[in-house]
């Protein structure tokens, strides 16, 4: 009953937003206000029942009940209850209706919180946002639904698949797909500006909090996926330029475009467009990633659903959407004006590089992704786009932007002036060079373009820090702690953001520097790993609850003095062949001793990967610097106005924005 | 009932929510309003930026000029599109009508199509009744605590190897048997029941695996019909139809009537129903005229069916048969509903073999609960 | 200078950035992607030695081999052929006789194939698509359709 309950929640949801869909429209277009409330209205609605929907799937799961094909074969009775409960997500059509669950969140979000929207836009925003709903509702319905039953109940479920038994995979697809998902209703407010022909600065004050919502959670979705990868898979990467991290990649990439973007809108008036543009971009690119996760049309090590029917279905999806979208904004781009000018060298100017380098970031990215299945479409040959050419391409990026940071937060808007920043910064510039020549003499050799990012990353830390000292110590110390409570939250946030970014770039840079040994030990044998050294006292066979595992025992030493005991191994479940690395990990400021073993042939030795990973969870801190910044930020609701720096002489001669 | 009961309280609660601002209209925020209040906010901040000492009074006045333009011009514009607000009563109506009856009339017979609303929950807590499945999971339990301190129990893993098989732990199965095999050596049927388990595992795939312990079974025992079954269904799923037709017509050729042998028709009637394997044998199935045979209507098909029958009868008595022809025939006297002529074509065939034959044709009359005419 | 030479060298300095960006990438796809191929592939002599390529299919029964030092041998085939594969290193916790595998490196001067690195399958369901692709070509295997033998 409760099963079948949920089933016709989720029917109802897709009926509902047939009528979301429209009559919100309708009122928008006729000014008819008791219409667009219909919207706010029918959204909640729709986030009620698909909760309900939702709710009873996981209810399926936790008392086991096999009678709903999807618990059969993605649960077991003898699974701990926690990932009961996380299998509901755990597979292709609970994820599906998870995404559906995020969407209509958020539609409820916009109802809730839209006391301060004018009707027109309130209206045509939720009729997108349903028809977002509407789409997705019948891909889940008709190509995965998870309500499907079984005639006579099978006793046992299918699936104990320990390497998706862990806490971090139970949080981490949520988290990505309320980043994606959150960019679904920033593509709406889009679409409804361009519908009802409103784009101004206002339409990005209220777009700002959506916006910081779905980057917040999308930086964190995609860090915590890096961290997963990292401690589980054992093979000590953070990032492999796989298709699943990169489909979340360029959403990412395009949405912090979009972030910096609506401050010029919010501000200035200006990159309206360009703005617009960016919202749908970001949006596509999330409908992009869900297609190639969901599709199985990648090779990737996550896709866990392969099957051509929904890829074609989601392929329909995002064609409709990106080709709607784009054809209303061909329609009604010209009809906006061009915003404030403003000079190429200044605040604007800097936000625009941002954007100009961060938007071919993510072609990179989208174009190595993308071209494999291309070329195999076209000559049927298969090829695979690994680290080398994501490293040729995004670099070379990225380097330029990050010297940019320091120097864009700093400059006036509408006109800047770079000498008088890079004066301002003669202190950070020098303290990091200083910091730089100390890592370099203390490291010693090594790749001159890791020293020169560690130096870049130490220079937009300190810069970020230094711009808030500035700020705070202008008018001499009395009176400092008060200004610096004062200052207004978003420009912390701006500096503290930048500091993650710079925290990040120390991180990645130091991978080069890391140790490796790859070695094959008996007990008693010692291997150098930098300063510290590793021997194994011994290999032990161990048993738990539902598996055996080879555990190694070693002990780490700096220098003689012994710093820490580690117990990698390696886990092979009764009943099933596979086997899951559990890692030993020290960590040592921000720094970690890392060992992965391989299997045991005999007892007597054992295989392992070890590193000395210097700095390495800065790589993790920095991304959660940046999202605790976008909360900081999502908090601070105070208008941003810009306020142009009069020239002493007569005004010059200004640029267009577009 | 509860469901329905269920049904009825979502679809009218989700339209009463839906419908509830057509009740009690809200106040409109038109654009306007709201650009003039955005705008008015905005100035407030230009003062507290002034009075903080954070802009000077001659950047507030760039700032404020700026925005009164804008101001004006969206005031411009919406003077233009400003328009009556008449009629409102009459769309709520509609709106209101088409959800109400919308709602239901489009979302119960959509969910009447996918759902299955006769079928109750049947969490796991509520099926387990004693004697039964609970028991045997506890054994199990036990068997698999013993397995895992002792991982060289052959008989263990024979025993707990067919009771995943029952509750559908398939990949379990196929560990147990594979351990069997590991620690008691290989036997045709231990390498069969492997193979079915890897088979059951992977959704009917016979993976590489499988199909090497069939072969090894096969190798070791050629007559063994579950591993000469799905060797055949490999030979399909390579995509060589009609190699495995060949070998299932060869396999249920030379099975006894029995659910062994009605398995391997079903898969062969799989084929027939695709058209791709030849009817079943009635007449001579490699000629010509078996294909245009299935193409005449039925009457006529029937006719001519017998006409072949008949001339098959006049040549085995003339110049004598194989048993598998003899057999042929009987089968199709009795499918044609002629059981006296298949008695008579037994004894017939009983006469024209001899001994080398009578227990094959006993079989087969068993089978088609035929009583031998005498001669 | 005048407003237009001003937005000219804006325009420029975008345009730079692009083109480089683009040649960037152009450059990218030529040199650094790596061709997919199956044993068969190679015995035919689709590969020269010293180019990377990746080389999938199943691991050969009885194949692996493993010696000190981390050493692995093992055989890749696609049902009709198999090359013999070194690899130094941990192999993938999924690594398994006859299942799905691909490999990246590349074969020296005498046809034998030094991997750099070993994938293996992620989870229980997942056959890495090239391989199964090859596979198909070689006609060992078969997606599930409906009408597969149903479950005994």
């Amino acid at each position: 009953m409760i099963v079948e309950i949920g089933h016709y929640a989720l029917v109802l949801a897709l009926v509902l937003t047939l009528f979301q869909a429209t009559f919100p429209l309708w009122g928008a277009i006729r000014r008819d206000a008791a219409l667009v409330a219909l919207g706010p209205y029918a959204a909640i609605a729709q986030f009620l029942l698909i909760s309900v929907s939702f709710a009873a799937l996981t209810y399926a799961y936790l008392v086991s009940d096999f009678s709903v094909s999807n618990v059969y074969e993605n649960s077991h009775t003898l699974k701990p209850l926690i990932y009961k409960w996380s299998g509901v997500w755990g597979n292709h059509e609970g994820s599906m209706l998870l995404w559906v669950l995020i969407l209509a969140l958020f539609g409820a979000g916009v109802a809730v919180f839209s006391r301060n929207l004018p009707n027109d836009l309130l209206g045509a925003t939720l009729a997108v946002q349903a028809m977002i709903a509407a789409a997705f509702l019948a891909f889940v319905l008709f190509a995965s639904n998870p309500f499907l039953r079984l005639g006579p109940a099978p006793f046992e479920g299918r699936d104990l698949n320990p390497i998706l038994q862990d806490p971090g995979l139970a949080i981490h697809p949520p988290l990505l797909y309320l980043g994606y998902v959150g960019y679904s209703i920033v593509f709406s407010f889009a679409a409804g500006a361009l519908i009802v022909g409103r784009i101004d600065a206002a339409f990005a004050r209220m777009l700002r909090p959506w916006n910081l919502v779905a980057w917040i959670t999308l930086t964190l979705g995609i860090a915590m996926g890096s961290y997963w990868a990292y401690y589980e898979l054992g093979w000590g990467g953070y990032w492999f330029w796989d298709p699943v991290e990169n489909a979340s990649l360029m959403p990412w990439l395009t949405g912090t475009a979009l972030l910096h973007s609506a401050i010029v809108m919010e501000k200035r008036e200006a990159l309206k467009i360009w703005t617009i543009l960016l919202a749908i971009i970001t949006f596509s690119l999330s409908l992009l990633g869900t297609f190639l996760v969901r599709s199985g049309v990648l090779t990737s090590v996550h896709a866990f659903a392969v099957d051509p029917e929904r890829g074609l279905f989601i392929l329909i999806i995002l064609i409709a959407f990106i080709g709607g979208s784009f054809t209303l904004f061909a329609f009604r781009a010209r009809a906006m004006e061009s915003g404030g000018l403003f000079a190429p060298v200044s605040r604007e100017g800097a936000l625009v590089l941002n954007n100009l380098f961060l938007a071919v970031a993510a072609l990179a990215v989208l174009v190595g992704t993308l071209y494999p299945l291309a070329l195999e479409g076209v000559t049927g040959q298969k090829i695979s786009v690994g680290p080398p050419f994501f490293n040729l391409t995004i670099v070379p990026l990225m380097l330029p932007l990050f010297v940019a940071i320091p120097f864009g937060q700093r400059l006036a808007w509408k006109r800047g002036d770079l000498l008088g920043v890079a004066q301002r910064m003669v202190f950070a510039m020098g303290l990091s060079l200083l910091a730089t020549l100390v890592v370099a003499y203390h490291i010693g050799r090594g790749p001159a373009l890791a020293i020169i990012a560690i130096g870049l990353g130490i220079f937009i830390l300190l810069a970020s820090l230094d711009e808030i000292r500035e700020r705070v110590m202008r008018g001499g110390t009395a009176g400092a702690l008060h200004r610096l409570i004062g200052l207004p939250r978003t420009f912390l946030a701006t500096a503290l953001a930048h500091a993650g970014v710079g925290i990040m770039v120390i991180g990645i840079a130091f991978t080069a520097f890391e140790k490796e040994a790859i070695v094959s030990m008996k007990p008693g044998e010692t291997v150098k790993l930098g300063e510290y050294s590793l021997t194994l006292r011994g290999i032990a066979p161990y048993s738990g609850p539902n598996y055996t595992s080879t555990v190694a025992h070693f002990v780490v030493h700096d220098g003689t003095r012994q710093v820490a005991e580690l117990r990698p191994a390696k886990r092979v479940y009764i009943g099933r062949q596979m086997p899951t690395s559990e890692v030993g990990r020290h960590r040592v400021g921000f720094s970690e001793v890392y060992v992965a073993i391989g299997e045991t042939s005999d007892g007597n030795h054992v295989d392992l990967r070890a590193y000395w990973k210097p700095f390495v969870t800065l790589i993790w801190i920095g991304p959660v610097l940046m999202a605790l910044a976008g909360l900081l930020s999502l908090s601070d609701r105070r208008l941003r106005v810009g306020a142009p720096r009069v020239a002493a002489r007569r005004p010059e001669r200004l640029e267009p924005a577009e | 009932m509860t469901l329905w009961l269920g049904i009825v309280v979502l679809t009218f609660g989700a339209a009463a929510l839906a419908l509830r601002p057509l009740l009690r209209p809200p106040k409109d925020k038109s654009s306007l309003d709201h650009a003039i209040h955005f705008y008015e906010a905005r100035r407030l901040e230009l003062d507290r930026q002034v009075s903080a000492g954070l802009i000077s009074e001659s950047e507030r006045t760039a700032s404020e000029a700026e925005q009164a333009r804008r101001l004006l011009a969206l005031a411009r514009q919406q003077q233009v599109e400003e328009e009556q607000k008449a009629g409102s009563a009459r769309r709520s109506k509609i709106a209101a009508l088409l959800l109400l009856v919308g709602l239901p009339v489009l979302s119960i017979p959509l969910y009447l199509r996918t759902g299955t609303p006769d079928m109750p929950d049947q969490p796991i807590a509520s099926r387990v009744t004693p004697g039964s499945d609970a028991e045997m999971q506890k054994a199990l339990q036990r068997i698999e605590l013993h397995l895992a301190s002792n991982p060289n129990d052959a008989r263990g893993f024979e025993v707990i190897a067919p009771a995943y098989m029952r509750l559908g732990r398939y990949q379990d199965a196929a560990f147990a048997f594979r351990r069997v095999i590991a620690i008691s050596g290989e036997t045709p049927d231990r390498l069969a029941n492997l193979g079915e388990a890897l088979i059951a595992s992977q959704n009917g795939i016979v993976n590489a695996e499988a199909r090497e312990a069939f072969q090894k079974a096969v190798a070791l025992d050629p007559d063994l019909g579950k591993a000469r079954f799905y060797l055949a269904i490999a030979t399909e799923q390579d995509g060589d139809i009609p190699g495995a037709i060949r070998k299932l017509s060869e396999l249920s050729a030379s099975l006894p009537e029995g659910p062994g042998k009605m398995r391997v028709e079903s898969e062969l009637d799989r084929f027939r129903a695709e058209g791709k394997a030849p009817p079943r044998p009635t007449g001579d199935p490699q000629s010509e005229a078996g294909k245009a045979l299935s193409e005449l209507p039925p009457d006529e098909r029937a006719r001519a069916i017998e006409g072949m029958v008949d001339g098959l009868a006049a040549r085995l008595a003339q110049q004598g048969g194989s048993l598998d022809e003899w057999q042929r025939l009987i089968q199709a006297r009795v499918v044609l509903n002629q059981r006296e002529k298949a008695a008579e074509s037994l004894a017939k065939a009983r006469k024209a073999l001899g001994e080398s034959a009578a227990v094959e044709l006993d079989r087969l009359a068993a089978a088609l609960d035929l009583k031998a005419a005498n001669p | 200078m005048t407003r237009k030479q001003k937005r000219l060298m804006i325009l420029g300095g975008f345009g730079l950035v692009l083109v480089s960006a683009l040649a960037m990438i152009l450059v990218g796809l030529r040199d650094q992607i790596v061709f997919f191929r199956s044993p068969s592939e190679v015995m035919a002599g689709k590969v020269k030695p010293g180019e990377a390529f990746r080389l999938g299919g199943l691991v050969e029964k009885g194949s692996v081999l493993r010696e000190p030092n981390q050493m692995v041998r093992f055989r890749v085939t696609d049902g009709s052929n198999a090359i013999a594969v070194t690899y130094r290193g941990l192999l993938p916790d999924l690594f398994r006789e006859g299942q799905g595998v691909v490999t990246e490196g590349r074969l020296d001067a005498s046809g034998a194939f030094t991997a750099s690195t070993v994938l293996a399958r992620h989870d229980e369901n997942y056959m890495p698509r090239e391989v199964a692709d090859a596979l198909k070509q070689q006609g060992h295997w078969q997606p599930g359709k409906g009408d597969g033998p149903p479950k005994p």
